[in-house]
């Protein structure tokens, strides 16, 4: 990262290549709304936040293209391109953390229909990516997992706790019927299960969802 | 995937506007039940529905203090509290967010679309929870059941010639001290943490960010916990009785009475820091996304730095909270700058004692 004297010397030099290279008025007023709404709001501005991500992932290329030293680096780079969803799962720190379990027998996910089709296997983040902006990395994390569980029994009574107070829980989000799905340590990574048998898992690029289910049974 | 048409009046959604996100209740897969406040009261949003074209339908509703302890201490299922709302709103928007929850949705352009109107009880019956539908901690994150829940009485003495202005100024910067407290201990409500390390991640160049600090942080309050003003009637001398957080109230006297003493010497701590910030030039730059390697100070300026912080919070008996503020802040000089609003907001207070109006 760059120190903040080399920033300030920048920000100057800019300045005045930007008045040598004649910007026009348009530019700099979009400018100038830009950072007086950035002052204002107290957030940066979108553009500014899509430059820091561009720069993030810039950084974790360089970083992946020349850490011959660190075997450690290297590793975590390697693991995070064979990841379904690796340039949203780059833009989080530390991520995925913990997701070395490994696999049991089967796992089970709450699907919409008796036939599972590919979008039961997305995770929120990637569908909904607004609802995650500004919450904790590990929360921004999770989200570009899907949930599962380690039984039909640890699925079906959690279900049946949030519907107790939201009837409409299982038949409009999550499902009425439950997918078995057989998962190996080449499909993905997962974390250990809570006490109540949820965990996260983070799918590799070859991961094929639909493929690895085993049967549907309804909820 | 339809939803049933429901009747009712039709309010305007800029009711809604001002109610803070407090923390999820329930949150499997999506929020289905959250706790807000509009700074007064309790609010809760239940999910109870959603069509083909992803528009949401919540059902909204303002609760009392104790009903909701009764739902948190599972002695009152939600089913009682939507039945003992004194008014039931459905709000339906696209999405999951709504204007209040992310902070990122600053303009109206870019608000979804939403509908609010009032509906009644009769009409709810497919969206009413069930006679068990008691708390589970197990289905949110954001609690931390082992701290102090339930609000209690304690008092603020007060003494003096009082006009009305005095008791908004009092009020205003009270609550702003309150909150800072409040989000730098751990507390019930653990998202608060999260605001305070967003917020520390504000540019801090001017005065905005630290406005914004405690401003925020006392939108962040749950309504549970905000400042209620549970008795006050006034002949000089007399006392204003909140209903929130003993333990807070106690540590804003005790921090008041000690700047009050130790005022030279908390000010030349403050002076110092002061000093070294505008001297590198860092009081109008922006540092958020900096670490104390690249803020451009040499270690003993950021020791030093770090020194008259720890000075200041050992003399205000704060050093808990001082510490909090370290570990959010990015970086020393942001921690440093939060410190000295910090003192600065407790200074408007012990203004207050010099004149004084507060007794104690």
């Amino acid at each position: 990262m760059k120190c903040i004297r080399e920033i300030q010397l920048n920000q100057k030099l800019g300045r005045k290549q930007a008045c040598s290279q004649g910007r026009s008025a348009d530019e700099y007023r979009r400018r100038f709304v830009a950072r007086d709404r950035q002052r204002l709001t107290g957030r940066p501005s979108r553009r500014h936040t899509r430059r820091m991500m561009k720069n993030n992932q810039t950084e974790l290329t360089g970083l992946s293209q020349h850490s011959t030293g660190s075997a450690a680096l290297s590793a975590s780079s390697t693991v995070t391109s064979a990841l379904r969803f690796g340039a949203q799962i780059a833009t989080v720190g530390n991520c995925p953390n913990n997701a070395s379990a490994p696999f049991s027998e089967s796992a089970y996910r709450g699907v919409r229909a008796p036939v599972a089709v590919a979008d039961d296997f997305l995770p929120h983040g990637i569908v909904d990516p607004d609802r995650f902006t500004n919450d904790p990395q590990h929360i921004r994390c999770t989200s570009l997992a899907i949930s599962l569980f380690e039984s039909i029994d640890q699925m079906r009574k959690r279900f049946n706790l949030v519907a107790k107070t939201s009837p409409n829980f299982k038949k409009k989000l999550v499902g009425m019927h439950c997918a078995r799905l057989k998962l190996t340590s080449k499909d993905g990574r997962r974390t250990h299960a809570q006490p109540n048998g949820h965990f996260s898992f983070y799918q590799f690029e070859t991961f094929d969802g639909v493929a690895a289910v085993v049967e549907v049974t309804s909820l | 995937m339809t939803m049933p048409k429901l009747k009712g009046t039709s309010l305007s959604t800029d009711l809604v506007n001002d109610h803070s996100h407090i923390c999820d209740l329930i949150n499997v897969e999506y929020p289905i039940l959250s706790l807000y406040t509009d700074g007064r009261r309790n609010w809760i949003y239940l999910w109870c529905d959603r069509n083909d074209r992803g528009v949401n339908r919540w059902l909204i509703f303002p609760t009392t203090r104790d009903l909701l302890v009764g739902y948190l201490q599972k002695t009152a299922p939600m089913l009682t509290l939507v039945s003992e709302a004194e008014t039931l709103w459905i709000l339906e928007n696209a999405g999951w967010d709504f204007a209040a929850r992310r902070e990122h949705v600053d303009s109206p352009s870019r608000q979804p679309r939403r509908h609010l109107y009032c509906v009644s009880i009769d009409q709810l019956s497919e969206y009413l929870p069930a006679k068990d539908s008691f708390f589970d901690e197990t289905l949110t994150e954001d609690l931390d059941l082992t701290r102090q829940l339930v609000p209690m009485d304690f008092d603020l003495p007060i003494k003096g010639e009082w006009f009305s202005a005095d008791f908004l100024y009092l009020f205003k910067r009270y609550e702003r001290v309150y909150a800072f407290f409040y989000a730098t201990r751990p507390r019930f409500v653990k998202s608060i943490d999260a605001t305070l390390r967003y917020l520390l991640r504000s540019p801090w160049m001017g005065g905005f960010s630290r406005f914004n600090l405690f401003q925020h942080l006392n939108l962040r309050v749950p309504g549970l916990h905000a400042l209620k003003v549970d008795e006050l009637v006034y002949r000089s001398p007399g006392a204003i009785k909140f209903q929130a957080i003993p333990d807070i109230g106690e540590s804003i006297q005790r921090a008041i009475a000690l700047l009050m003493d130790d005022y030279e010497g908390v000010n030349e701590d403050c002076e110092r820091i002061r000093k070294v910030l505008s001297s590198a030039h860092l009081n109008k730059v922006d540092l958020s996304k900096f670490s104390d390697a690249g803020v451009g100070l040499d270690e003993t300026q950021l020791t030093g730095l770090h020194a008259d912080c720890a000075s200041i919070a050992k003399k205000l008996e704060v050093v808990e909270e001082i510490e909090t503020l370290r570990t959010h802040s990015p970086n020393s000089v942001v921690y440093s700058k939060a410190v000295i609003s910090f003192v600065r907001q407790l200074d408007k207070l012990v203004d207050l004692r010099r004149r004084g109006m507060l007794n104690f």
